[in-house]
């Protein structure tokens, strides 16, 4: 661009160009020799590349600040409210416990603004009362008495009825003193007491909260089946619901506990919202957030498309986790970048969790994987380039990645690394079928005549025996042998 | 006295005339102790039989010889003289009568092969064994306990063309020698022929020979099972470049007590699988000594060379071209220069198909060019359905033995008792089938 | 006078001197026996048995007939695929037993280099072709030419052979051999 005018007009022109393009509002540079303003392409890719750097570096020092913080605060928050709550209860040893990790937290270095700017002040920190305890102790064991009384009083009076409530009331004082395997002994012996599907689907609840707690997942597994088994349970659907979706959450979480994602999303998606009342298990923001989770890791296109996004049922737990909704929604319309930045974000929180902090990492890598997966499926040949922006990483660890993908047969395709393009690649159905069939007969060969070797061997009685003291050296010496010497050294 | 032994010759002469060999195979039972007794006369009495009417009687004097040698002090002159009658003996006698004493026949044979393994002139000892096989055996595919004795001559005397007519032919029978045929032998057959095939670098063959070591039924343990179970895993590194998984048939000596006692081998099958060859060679320095006592060094190089092969296939699986320079760092090869070498060994052995671009530093990595659309393939898969055809007559041939057999039917008739022995023959068709597919 | 090496007759000669190797008095065959089994496993490109068949050769003919050494040592190279060493160890005067063998031997290599070369590289320096067939770059120049492949003043460009196949007489035992396959997999 050419500019008319005089020098003097010149200079306050360029330096009102300057502050316009230090301003963003034009993109230009002023060639200042030559007295031309050039147009300048701002190179996009470069600029976001920086900007993106610096902003992961303050980003990330920003976040492990907070996130420390959050979590002392929320550790000793936590510690404080489960005292208090403990102290309600007759779980001595938990109490314990708990004031033991208070002192150690609150003695390591903790955050001075904690105690400060929080809403407890130092007066507030509980101590441990030692009379607290005895009184607790002696209370449990006085309790514990009188319901063993009661319940030799109804198995003698052979009331089904009442042994069983005596056996649940037994299981539940052994649970709020913190005995889980007694308490779910209890539980367990209330089966043989139950007289009708009500009763049987009480006892299965409560074993499954037990055993939620011990973490034995198989358990849970097994009482929720055997719940659903149950005759009378089918019928009556309204009350049931409540039961039905409490049950559906414990599988999901004994599923995703045994690392099985996509039967723990199928689970986590059939629970109803209305009816999720069970905090002593978890909330429905859990539910979501698992739900969500493990649906992105494992379900394919049309599946995420009808059973999460687009379900009646599940978009009221999606409401609640609004994070987590924009994730799915992102990467349903396919931009990874913007998705796997905002999993980045909630990542941090969801490692504080108790039940997905350990699937956390799989999760995730499996989230990247099928995106990397979804982004490349529509294409012939694709660009490396390209491909590492929109996935936020390098070309040469995109390759590995690719290459781990490539080798588990999850993309047909290979790497044009001189030119840096990923080419789709058709498998050759027909040389494939070829292949196969020779190394079958190959196998098949190999296999009959070990069986008839085998067969021999077991007519003529080959078998290893240790020398026996009474019969002579005919029988196989396997023990006392030694292999030629001066055997082969197989060197290269 | 010499009567003893007069009886014995007239004892031989005419059962030998009468046909009765079972009785003479008794006689010559009792009468080894009369024959070592009177060894300056046995030559005589070889003068008075004539080899092909009396083979058994010959046969138990050559044995007896065969003892003295080994305890008096000779002279060459009478080896060599003991070595080519037993030569002229195998040439000529008369494979029905030997077999009736199978076991001294083999006995014969093990201590031939011990002299001559003393004498350091093992060589020398092929061709007998050789003839002494092809005499005894009933059929090409039965294993004799003279099989071990050939290849343990053949790995020391380190020719193994003579042997591999043998190896080559799959077993399907085992010789009757005597009451047992002796596990040690078998073993060590397959332990020997193992050895050959892995000399002459035939990977697959060897693999097989050591699975039949470790798939033996065994209630003890054998120091042979021992060394055939870590050149297992060796080679199967080797030959399929993943972490072994042991057949279903492997005995439970295996598991309890061999798999301890073979750390060092179960750690390196764990770096192996990492596809890390600087891991790799730090534990094999770290295991030098084990490696090297169980003369397994020379393995452990190829397991190297054959980590840096397989890593490169993985290349190929994944990339369509790669700079030289970028194949030696992903597969740890140090220069370009080496890798090139790598890729050129292996595309002159046909294990990958690759063009290398000198002008650019590249490497175009391409598909089996095999079309399987020329006559060679048909052929190929005609023989390949011949084969399997001709074991599934094999099969059906084994299967009505059985059938026919009367305990079989008693026992199939009465469902209670188990069966013992072999078992049932329909199954084992079913066990192939169901093993592959 | 080198008389040319039938190489169909290979496999017949060699199993020939196996078998005098086997047979000879007192198990020590004559040092003819071992150069020239030396020599014709070289030529079948059997390195293997070649290798072995070096280690058990006795000491004493090693001493005493250096010949055979000097087989071996072009075994050696071969073995680790050093071409100009190659040629360099197979360039000598071989005693009349073996002349033939050895030119034969040279010829193979080469044949197997261009092989070898015209499937594994799409473009290869001349200095490296010419080390490969161990000619100077003229000939081997001229060696490429005649091959059908481009030479610039740096690379040649080698171009790959196609497979031939001999075609089988399909006959009317196929049609047999088919009714086998058929009635097998109906039972």
């Amino acid at each position: 661009m050419h500019n008319t005018g005089n020098i003097e007009p010149m200079q306050a022109l360029e330096n009102e160009l300057m502050t316009l393009i230090l301003d963003g509002q034009i993109q230009a540079r002023i060639d200042s020799h030559n007295k031309i303003l050039y147009a300048k392409q701002q190179d996009q890719r470069s600029t976001t590349f920086e900007k993106s750097l610096n902003v992961g570096k303050e980003y990330a020092r920003k976040s492990n600040m907070l996130i420390l913080r959050s979590a002392m605060i929320k550790h000793n928050i936590c510690v404080k409210i489960s005292i208090q709550y403990v102290m309600q209860t007759y779980n001595v040893n938990l109490y314990i416990q708990l004031h033991r990790k208070l002192s150690e937290s609150l003695s390591t270095g903790a955050l001075p603004d904690v105690a400060s700017s929080g809403n407890m002040g130092p007066q507030d920190i509980p101590t441990l009362d030692p009379l607290l305890i005895e009184t607790k102790n002696k209370k449990a064991a006085m309790k514990l008495e009188k319901l063993d009384n009661d319940l030799k009083n109804y198995k003698s009076n052979s009331i089904k009825e009442s042994i069983r409530r005596g056996h649940d009331d037994l299981g539940d004082h052994y649970l709020d003193c913190g005995d889980l395997s007694n308490a779910l002994k209890c539980y367990s012996r209330a089966r043989d007491y139950c007289t009708n599907g009500k009763h049987v689907v009480d006892m299965c609840l409560n074993v499954i909260r037990v055993s939620v707690y011990l973490q034995n997942w198989s358990h849970v597994l097994s009482y929720v089946n055997k719940a659903e088994a149950t005759p009378d349970f089918a019928e009556g659907k309204d009350n049931n619901q409540a039961v039905f979706t409490k049950l559906k959450v414990a599988a999901g979480l004994a599923e995703l506990a045994t690392r099985k994602y996509k039967t723990a999303a199928r689970f986590f998606l059939q629970a109803h919202f209305d009816y999720c009342d069970f905090p002593e298990l978890l909330s429905p923001n859990n539910i979501a957030t698992y739900g969500g989770l493990c649906a992105l890791a494992t379900f394919d296109r049309s599946e995420l498309e009808k059973q999460v996004i687009f379900s009646s049922g599940f978009k009221l737990f999606l409401e609640l986790e609004p994070q987590l909704r924009d994730i799915l929604v992102q990467f349903y319309n396919s931009k990874y970048a913007t998705c796997l930045n905002l999993l980045a974000q909630i990542m941090d929180n969801l490692l504080l969790d108790m039940y997905i902090a350990p699937h956390v990492n799989t999760l995730y890598t499996q989230i990247r994987n099928r995106a990397l997966i979804q982004y490349f499926s529509p294409y012939l040949s694709a660009d490396l380039n390209k491909m590492s922006v929109a996935f936020n990483t390098t070309i040469q660890a995109l390759e590995n990645e690719l290459m781990t993908l490539i080798l588990d047969g999850q993309i047909q395709a290979r790497i044009d690394s001189h030119n840096k393009i990923l080419y789709a690649k058709q498998q050759d159905q027909r040389s494939t079928t070829f292949e196969k069939s020779l190394n079958v007969g190959k196998e098949y060969a190999r296999k009959s005549n070990m069986l008839i070797l085998r067969s021999a061997m077991i007519k003529h009685n080959i078998c290893v025996k240790s020398p026996t003291i009474s019969r002579s050296d005919e029988n196989g010496r396997g023990s006392e042998m030694s292999v030629a010497t001066g055997s082969l050294d197989t060197a290269d | 006295m010499a009567t003893a032994l007069e009886q014995f010759v007239n004892n031989v002469r005419q059962l030998s005339a009468q046909g009765s060999f079972r009785e003479l195979t008794e006689i010559i039972q009792k009468s080894m102790d009369v024959l070592t007794k009177y060894g300056q006369h046995l030559d005589n009495v070889l003068e008075t039989l004539e080899t092909f009417q009396h083979s058994l009687g010959i046969l138990a004097i050559l044995s007896a010889k065969l003892t003295l040698l080994s305890s008096s002090n000779t002279g060459s002159e009478y080896q060599e003289e003991l070595f080519s009658q037993i030569q002229e003996f195998l040439n000529m006698c008369n494979p029905d009568q030997i077999r009736h004493a199978g076991d001294l026949y083999a006995e014969l044979s093990h201590q031939y092969t011990k002299t001559v393994m003393d004498l350091k002139t093992p060589q020398r000892g092929i061709p007998l064994i050789q003839t002494a096989i092809k005499k005894i055996q009933t059929s090409d595919s039965q294993l004799t306990s003279l099989h071990s004795d050939l290849c343990q001559l053949c790995l020391l005397a380190q020719n193994f063309k003579p042997a591999l007519e043998f190896l080559d032919v799959d077993i399907t029978t085992i010789a009757n020698e005597g009451p047992q045929f002796d596990t040690k032998y078998f073993l060590q057959y397959f332990y020997y022929g193992g050895m050959i095939y892995l000399a002459l670098k035939n990977y697959e063959r060897a693999l097989y020979f050591f699975e039949v070591i470790i798939t033996t039924p065994a209630l003890a343990v054998s120091h042979i099972m021992l060394e055939g179970y870590k050149k297992y895993l060796l080679i199967y590194l080797i030959v399929y470049g993943k972490a072994p998984n042991l057949p279903k048939n492997v005995s439970q000596a295996i598991c309890r007590y061999i798999k301890p006692l073979s750390q060092p081998y179960l750690d390196l099958v764990s770096v192996y699988t990492n596809n890390n060859s600087t891991e790799l060679q730090h534990l094999l320095l770290k295991y030098a000594d084990v490696f090297s006592r169980d003369e397994n060094t020379g393995l452990t190089k190829q397991i190297v060379a054959s980590l840096y092969k397989n890593n490169i296939k993985r290349l190929t699986k994944t990339f369509l071209t790669l700079s030289l320079a970028d194949v030696a760092s992903r597969v740890q090869l140090g220069t370009p220069v080496q890798a090139e070498i790598y890729i050129l060994k292996m595309i002159s052995q046909n294990e990958i198909y690759a063009t290398i671009n000198k002008k650019d530093g590249m490497v175009v990595f391409n598909d089996n060019p095999q079309r399987f659309n020329n006559p060679l393939t048909f052929a190929q898969i005609e023989s390949n359905i011949r084969a399997c055809m001709h074991l599934d007559g094999k099969f059906q041939a084994m299967e009505e033995e059985i059938l026919v057999n009367p305990l079989y039917v008693k026992k199939a008739a009465s469902p209670s008792d188990e069966e013992t022995g072999s078992s049932k023959p329909g199954g084992r068709v079913m066990e192939v089938e169901n093993s592959i597919y | 006078m080198v008389q040319p090496i039938d190489l169909a007759n290979v496999p017949v000669l060699v199993e020939n001197l196996e078998r005098q190797e086997l047979e000879a008095a007192a198990g020590v065959p004559s040092a003819e026996v071992y150069t020239k089994l030396l020599a014709l496993y070289l030529l079948q490109n059997d390195l293997c048995n070649a290798k072995f068949l070096w280690k058990r050769t006795p000491q004493s003919v090693k001493m005493s007939h250096p010949e055979i050494g000097q087989v071996w040592e072009v075994g050696k190279h071969l073995w680790n695929g050093n071409y100009p060493s190659i040629y360099s160890t197979l360039k000598r005067t071989w005693s009349d037993d073996i002349a033939h063998i050895m030119k034969a031997l040279q010829d193979e290599v080469q044949k197997r280099a261009i092989s070898l070369i015209s499937k594994a590289y799409s473009s290869i320096p001349n200095t490296s072709l010419s080390e490969f067939l161990g000619v100077t770059e003229q000939e081997a120049a001229a060696i490429a030419q005649a091959e059908g492949w481009t030479v610039d003043k740096v690379y040649t460009q080698p171009v790959k052979k196609p497979e031939e196949y001999a075609t089988p007489n399909i006959t009317d035992d196929q049609l047999y051999i088919l009714t086998q396959y058929v009635s097998f997999l109906e039972n």
